[in-house]
C-alpha cells in the first residue's frame, strides 16, 4: 500500500514537473502569438502584408527575453487598442531610429503593402506621427509631399488638423494647398476641419485656394442638420463666383450637402451655366437627385438635347434622366436624344 | 510476487491516467488556441452565439448544409454558386462583398441571407464576381469603384489603373503590368485623385459616374472606320499605339459591349466590365 501511495507520489511530481515544462514550452508560443503575427490579429484588414518594419524592429529585440518583450509591449500597446492591434514599437523612438526605418519616411514612391504598413505604424506610434508631420510641414518637393499628405490622412489622426491650419494659414501658396488637402482627407473624421474651411470661403482668396478649401468638403461625412446648413450657407454664394471651376466646384459641395429645393435650385443654375464644365457637373450631380422638380427634368433635357453640348454634358443629363420616372412623353424625347447622339458620335466613313 | 505484480499494475495504472490526463491539457488547450485553424464543432460559436457571421445563414440557431442553400430549393448544390467560381462557399453569401458575411448582408432584414437579398440591391452592390461582358456600351454607368467598394479588386480596377499608368498617374518607375494588377489600393486610389485633380473632377478618389465618363474619354481610336471590334488606344506618350480596349459593334455599328487587351498591345481579348 506504502509502494502504491510513493508510486502515486511520484507519477503526481514527474506529472507536475512535465506540466511545468510543458507550459514553459508553450508559454513562447502564446506571446509570439500575441506579438509576433500583427496580421494575423488585424482581423478588418486581412489583406496586410507582413511588415519589414515589423521585421527589422523585432530583430532588434533580444529574442532571448521573451517575456520581458511581451510585457512591454502590451504596455507600448496602449495606442493600438482601438484596433487592437499590439506594435513593438516603443513610442520614445529616437530620430536617429525614426530616420533609419526602411521607408526613409516616404521619400521615394511606395508600394501598396508599405502604404498600409507606414499608415499603420502612423495610427499606433505617436511619436512616428509627429516625426513625420514635422516633415509635412517643411518639405518643399511636391511629389514627396503629396505622398506625404496621403500617408498622414489615412492615418485619420484629429491631432493633425492644427498641424495642416497652420500650413493654411502660412503665406506660403504651396504650403496653403498642402495644408486644404491634409483637411480634405482629415474632414470625415474631425468636423473642426471644416471651420478652417468656412474662414477661408467667406475671404476674398484667389480661385485655386477656394477650389481647394471646397475640395476639403469632398468626402462625405456624418453631420447634423444644422452643420449641412452652415456648409450650404456658405457655399451658396459661390455659385456666383467669377471662377467657374469655383462654381463647379460649388454645385456639387451643394448636391452633396443638401437635399431638397436647395440641391434643385444649386443644379438648375449648374444644369443653365455659361461654363460646359459647370453643366457637365451639374448634369453628373443630379443622376443622385430624388425626386426632381420638372424644372430639372427640363434642364437636363435642356443640356441633352443641345447638340453643340458638350459631349460628356449630354451623356450625364442622359445617364441622370435614364434613373428618373418620367411622363411617357419624356421618355419618347430621352429616346429620341439618344438616337441622336448615337448617330451624331457613331464613326462615319 | 503477487504483491509486486499488483504493485506494478498499480504504477502502470497511475502512469497511463497522467497520460490521458496530461493528453485531456493538452487537448482542450489546443481547442482553444486554434478556433480559426482547427475547424471542427465546437469552433462554429465564434462570438457566443451562432450567428450569420458563423455561417447559420438561415438563421434558425444551426449551422448545417442547408445554410449553403442560396437559392432557397432546398439543396445546396451548383444552383447556389452566385459568384459562379465552382464553389458554394461564404463568398456566395458576402452580399455587400466586404468580405465578411454578416447582418448587413441580410439587405431585406428577413433573418436570412439567401437570394432574396441581391433582388433588393443594385448588380453592383448586389455581386462580387465578374461577368463575362459589359451589355452596355457606356462607361458612366459602371459600377462605382474606390478602396472599399465590392469591385475594388477586379478587371475593371485593371482597366482603370491601365489609363492612370499611361496618362502618368502611376507611381514613379512602376511597370505597367506591376501597377495595373487589379487590386484599387492605395496607389490607385492615389492616382485616381491626382486624375480628378488634373480634370477639374472632384477629388474624392472614388470612380462614379464622371470619372468614369472621364476616362473614357481619354481614350484614342487605333482601328480603320469598319473594323469590329473598334481597338482603343490611350492617348499618351507612353502607350501610344497600343491596343488597350475593344469596344464591340452590333451589325448597325453602335457599340454594344467592351473587352481588354489581355496584356497591353495584346490582340487576345479578356473580361473588361460586368454585366448588368
Amino acid at each position: 500500500m506504502s509502494k502504491s501511495l510513493a508510486a502515486v507520489g511520484i507519477a503526481l511530481a514527474v506529472g507536475g514537473v512535465f506540466l511545468y515544462l510543458s507550459q514553459r514550452n508553450t508559454a513562447p508560443e502564446i506571446v509570439n502569438d500575441a506579438v509576433g503575427q500583427e496580421p494575423a490579429m488585424i482581423s478588418t484588414t486581412p489583406e496586410l502584408a507582413p511588415s519589414p518594419f515589423s521585421t527589422q524592429v523585432s530583430d532588434a529585440v533580444d529574442s532571448t527575453d521573451t517575456a520581458e518583450t511581451a510585457t512591454e509591449n502590451t504596455v507600448d500597446s496602449s495606442a493600438a487598442n482601438t484596433t487592437g492591434v499590439v506594435r513593438r514599437i516603443a513610442l520614445s523612438a529616437s530620430e536617429e531610429a525614426l530616420a533609419a526605418e526602411p521607408y526613409d519616411l516616404a521619400t521615394t514612391d511606395l508600394s501598396d503593402d508599405q502604404i498600409l504598413d507606414f499608415v499603420l505604424r502612423l495610427k499606433t506610434d505617436k511619436a512616428f506621427l509627429q516625426a513625420v508631420a514635422q516633415e509635412f510641414r517643411t518639405e518643399t518637393d511636391p511629389a514627396r509631399l503629396k505622398r506625404l499628405t496621403y500617408l498622414l490622412g489615412e492615418s485619420q489622426d484629429p491631432t493633425l488638423t492644427p498641424v495642416a491650419t497652420d500650413m493654411v494659414y502660412s503665406g506660403n501658396r504651396d504650403s496653403e494647398l498642402a495644408g486644404l488637402d491634409l483637411l480634405r482627407k482629415l474632414q470625415p473624421y474631425d468636423p473642426t476641419s471644416r471651420d478652417v474651411v468656412m474662414n477661408i470661403l467667406t475671404s476674398d482668396a484667389d480661385p485655386e485656394v477656394m477650389v481647394g478649401a471646397l475640395n476639403v468638403l469632398v468626402l462625405p461625412s456624418e453631420a447634423t442638420q444644422a452643420e449641412r446648413q452652415t456648409i450650404v450657407d456658405h457655399v451658396q454664394p459661390l455659385l456666383k463666383s467669377d471662377s467657374a471651376a469655383v462654381r463647379q466646384r460649388s454645385v456639387s459641395m451643394i448636391s452633396k450637402w443638401s437635399t431638397g429645393a436647395t440641391a434643385s435650385d444649386a443644379l438648375l443654375l449648374g444644369l443653365h451655366d455659361a461654363d460646359e464644365s459647370v453643366r457637365k457637373t451639374a448634369a453628373y450631380s443630379s443622376i443622385n437627385l430624388e425626386d426632381p422638380s420638372p424644372a430639372i427634368i427640363e434642364a437636363l433635357f435642356f443640356v441633352l438635347e443641345n447638340q453643340d453640348e458638350l459631349p460628356r454634358a449630354r451623356k450625364g443629363a442622359r445617364q441622370s434622366l435614364n434613373g428618373k420616372e418620367l411622363s411617357e412623353s419624356d421618355k419618347l424625347r430621352l429616346q429620341a436624344a439618344d438616337a441622336q447622339m448615337r448617330n451624331q458620335y457613331a464613326r462615319k466613313p | 510476487m503477487k504483491t509486486l505484480k499488483l504493485g506494478t499494475l498499480s504504477r502502470f495504472i497511475v502512469v497511463v491516467f497522467f497520460a490521458v490526463f496530461l493528453a485531456s491539457c493538452s487537448s482542450s488547450s489546443t481547442t482553444e488556441d486554434d478556433q480559426n485553424t482547427n475547424f471542427d464543432p465546437s469552433d462554429l460559436d465564434q462570438d457566443g452565439d451562432v450567428d450569420f457571421a458563423d455561417g447559420d445563414y438561415d438563421g434558425n440557431g444551426v449551422v448545417d448544409g442547408l445554410d449553403l442553400d442560396f437559392n432557397g430549393d432546398g439543396f445546396s448544390d451548383a444552383g447556389d454558386d452566385r459568384t459562379g467560381d465552382g464553389f458554394v462557399d461564404f463568398e456566395d453569401f458576402d452580399i455587400n462583398g466586404d468580405n465578411v458575411v454578416d447582418a448587413s448582408d441580410d439587405t431585406n432584414g428577413d433573418g436570412l441571407i439567401n437570394s432574396s437579398d441581391v433582388v433588393s440591391l443594385g448588380p453592383c452592390e448586389g455581386l462580387s464576381g465578374s461577368d463575362p461582358n459589359s451589355s452596355n456600351n457606356e462607361w458612366d454607368d459602371n459600377c462605382t469603384l474606390s478602396v472599399d467598394a465590392p469591385y475594388k479588386d477586379s478587371s475593371y480596377s485593371r482597366g482603370i489603373q491601365r489609363i492612370l499608368w499611361c496618362q502618368g498617374f502611376a507611381p514613379v518607375g512602376q511597370p505597367i503590368a506591376t501597377f495595373a494588377d487589379g487590386s484599387f489600393g492605395p496607389n490607385t486610389e492615389t492616382a485616381v485623385e491626382a486624375f480628378q485633380t488634373a480634370n477639374g473632377l472632384d477629388p474624392d478618389g472614388v470612380v462614379g459616374p464622371l470619372t468614369w465618363g472621364t476616362l473614357r474619354d481619354t481614350l484614342q481610336v487605333l482601328s480603320e472606320v469598319g473594323a469590329n471590334p473598334v481597338v482603343y488606344g490611350i492617348n499618351s506618350v507612353d502607350c501610344n499605339g497600343q491596343a488597350m480596349f475593344y469596344q464591340n459593334l452590333d451589325a448597325n455599328g453602335q457599340g454594344v459591349s467592351w473587352e481588354m487587351a489581355e496584356t497591353p498591345g495584346s490582340a487576345n481579348r479578356v473580361v473588361f466590365s460586368t454585366g448588368f
